[in-house]
């Protein structure tokens, strides 16, 4: 094996300015690889996060069946109780509780579909950028039983504005229809058109009074200071909660987690493709290097070289060319990452938004890039094993040339 | 009682396909030679002196016809097994020195020992008291192309013998030195054969070869003609 690295090393260095186009080639790939994936992990995180405090926490609790139940007809009746046992079980943690009901608001303008969300304005502000995202007026104070925030796409279509009253009618359970009337408190803007145009906003009080249940929320939500404890906090408030149903932020909203695996799979074929590309010049170099060399495989074979020896000398100088670009890719990868993770990247001028929907959820457009170190430690095998591939069929050549031809190779 | 040939070939033929033209290189070539022989392979140009070596030496496979080397009839062996075969028990010398470019003289003369897998220390001591036998000691470290001719083709046979093996094949082996370079070249080998037993094939245009040959077998267009035992 020593004697076949010897080979494979001074083979490249003998061709030293081919193999470093072929070494950079690669090492430009994994470049690209690792800055544009510390970007779409950083989008991804902020997605998560936005997605995460957005329609639940890392934890949720709610009752049994609720999981699906878009009429929001499954409530937690004693929230306030699970809320308390929440916040002395995770004393760090942020716990929201929400009220979820859906139904019409109407002003003298018109009328429209919206989904009331009652929220602990405090808690819930903590969580989420919705009080960031106030475009007239105000945040909800804690006490406000009377007052609605609109997404600002409802506000037009209602043509009300701050302290205009609107009228929201809804059946939360049973049959009969509840209604109430809020006053226009301010308006926000997510830039999602779902959450601007159907989402209003009241606290979790407001939201009972139209609910027949007076402590009733459809959930109740632990948002932790390190998301990375998400699965111990389940498995904690799972044993503190047996009768209800506690899931982890990855069951409870899988649309989001989906789109972002399904996000990461397309890059991933992307990047398969620009593997193959790159691995057509690795062909291309290796494969030159072995037919200007078939003399001296003749020779080695002439000398007692096996086939199979020979062969694995051609692979070896595949890795070691795939290795070396590969430290080298990913070390300026990282480099590459850096200003990503410091700075991050602003779209919002290019795009002409501060915001986009992605999968639903208001991603920013001013993208701070996070290393994911998991892809960093695979993407060195990734080049090595492209350098490898792409050294199979000339080594399979090398390995069955005939002696007696290759030696009088001219 | 061991036997005395190291090399038996019967009926011996080899044929190649150039398009539609078929080239009978040998055809029915019996011979034997025996361990510690010194013998020179000769003839014109064509006469299938370098087809022999290379059938001998496991580097090319007959149309028909048996190859015994060293007890192994060749025709029977796998590509694998024919390197171990030429491994354990062959070295070569070729025309055009056929050094591997990246090693140094010693790193050259050494690989065969390496491949065998004799340890380090072992194979250090054996290359550089075979390049001082060889006449290049001090030369050890230096790669092909910062050796003269005569010397690379030295190395080639300083590769050739530090395996000691049973039979050194040379094809042509002084048709690229210099007339000093290829007498030093041919008393060298004369020498290893005489201290060392080592038995010797050369194919050759050479009159020097053929005047230091105790063996010399004359070809023509494939057959062997005149067997000369001196």
């Amino acid at each position: 094996m020593a004697l076949l690295l010897r080979l494979a090393v001074r083979n490249l260095v003998r061709n030293f300015r081919r193999s470093a186009i072929t070494m950079a080639g690669i090492a430009l790939g994994l470049t690209l690889m690792a800055a544009m994936n510390t970007l779409q992990n950083g989008s991804h995180h902020d997605m998560l996060r936005t997605a995460v405090g957005l329609l639940g926490g890392h934890v949720v609790v709610q009752p049994p069946g609720a999981q699906g139940d878009h009429q929001g007809k499954h409530v937690l009746a004693d929230s306030t109780a699970v809320a308390d046992q929440l916040r002395a079980l995770f004393p760090g943690a942020v716990v929201t509780r929400r009220l979820l009901v859906e139904g019409l608001v109407s002003s003298p303008a018109g009328s429209t579909a919206a989904s009331v969300r009652g929220v602990d304005p405090t808690d819930e502000a903590q969580v989420v950028d919705l009080d960031d995202q106030i475009q007239t007026g105000e945040w909800l104070a804690p006490d406000d039983t009377q007052g609605i925030l609109l997404g600002e796409a409802m506000a037009r279509t209602l043509n009300v504005g701050v302290g205009d009253k609107v009228v929201f009618m809804a059946q939360p359970e049973g049959d009969e229809v509840q209604s109430r009337l809020f006053r226009v408190r301010g308006t926000f803007r997510t830039g999602t058109a779902e959450l601007d145009g159907f989402i209003a906003i009241t606290t979790v009080a407001g939201a009972q009074t139209l609910h027949p249940r007076p402590d009733a929320a459809t959930h109740v939500a632990v948002h932790l200071a390190d998301p990375g404890e998400t699965r111990q906090a389940t498995k904690a408030a799972r044993a503190a909660l047996p009768t209800l149903e506690v899931l982890p932020w990855q069951e409870a909203i899988p649309d989001v987690r989906e789109f972002v695996e399904m996000d990461k799979r397309y890059s991933d074929i992307m990047w398969l493709v620009l593997g193959a590309i790159v691995s057509m010049g690795v062909v291309n170099t290796v494969l030159m290097s072995v037919l200007e060399r078939i003399r001296e495989f003749g020779i080695m074979t002439a000398l007692g070289l096996r086939p199979g020896r020979l062969a694995a000398m051609v692979l070896t100088e595949g890795f070691v060319l795939g290795a070396v670009a590969a430290a080298a890719g990913v070390a300026l990868g990282l480099l590459a990452s850096w200003p990503i993770v410091h700075w991050g990247v602003d779209y919002s001028e290019l795009a002409g938004t501060d915001t986009m929907e992605a999968g639903g959820i208001p991603v920013s457009m001013k993208v701070k890039g996070v290393v994911d170190w998991g892809r960093m430690a695979v993407y060195p095998a990734v080049g090595i094993g492209f350098a490898v591939f792409a050294s199979l069929w000339p080594a399979w050549k090398v390995a069955t040339l005939e002696p007696v031809e290759a030696i009088h190779h001219r | 009682m061991p036997d005395t040939e190291i090399v038996k070939v019967r009926g011996l033929t080899r044929t190649y396909h150039q398009g539609a033209v078929t080239v009978n290189a040998l055809h029915g070539v019996d011979l034997d030679i025996g361990r510690g022989e010194f013998t020179a392979l000769m003839g014109p140009s064509g006469s299938g002196k370098t087809t022999l070596l290379n059938l001998v030496g496991g580097l090319d496979r007959p149309t028909a016809g048996s190859i015994e080397l060293d007890g192994h009839e060749l025709a029977s062996l796998s590509p694998r097994a024919l390197a171990d075969l030429r491994l354990e028990r062959i070295g070569f010398v070729f025309q055009a020195y056929n050094l591997i470019p990246v090693l140094t003289a010693a790193e050259n003369a050494e690989f065969v020992l390496e491949l065998r897998g004799v340890p380090r220390a072992e194979r250090r001591a054996r290359v550089r008291e075979t390049l001082a036998s060889v006449g290049l000691a001090g030369l050890e470290d230096r790669r092909p192309d910062e050796l003269s001719g005569g010397q690379q083709q030295r190395v080639a046979v300083a590769r050739a013998i530090a395996s000691r093996p049973s039979l050194v094949l040379a094809d042509e082996p002084t048709a690229n030195l210099d007339s000093r370079s290829a007498h030093e070249l041919i008393a060298l080998m004369e020498r290893l054969n005489a201290e060392l037993g080592l038995t010797f094939v050369f194919a050759t245009h050479d009159p020097k070869v053929k005047a230091a040959a105790r063996r010399v077998v004359w070809m023509e267009d494939g057959e062997i003609r005149q067997d000369e035992r001196r």
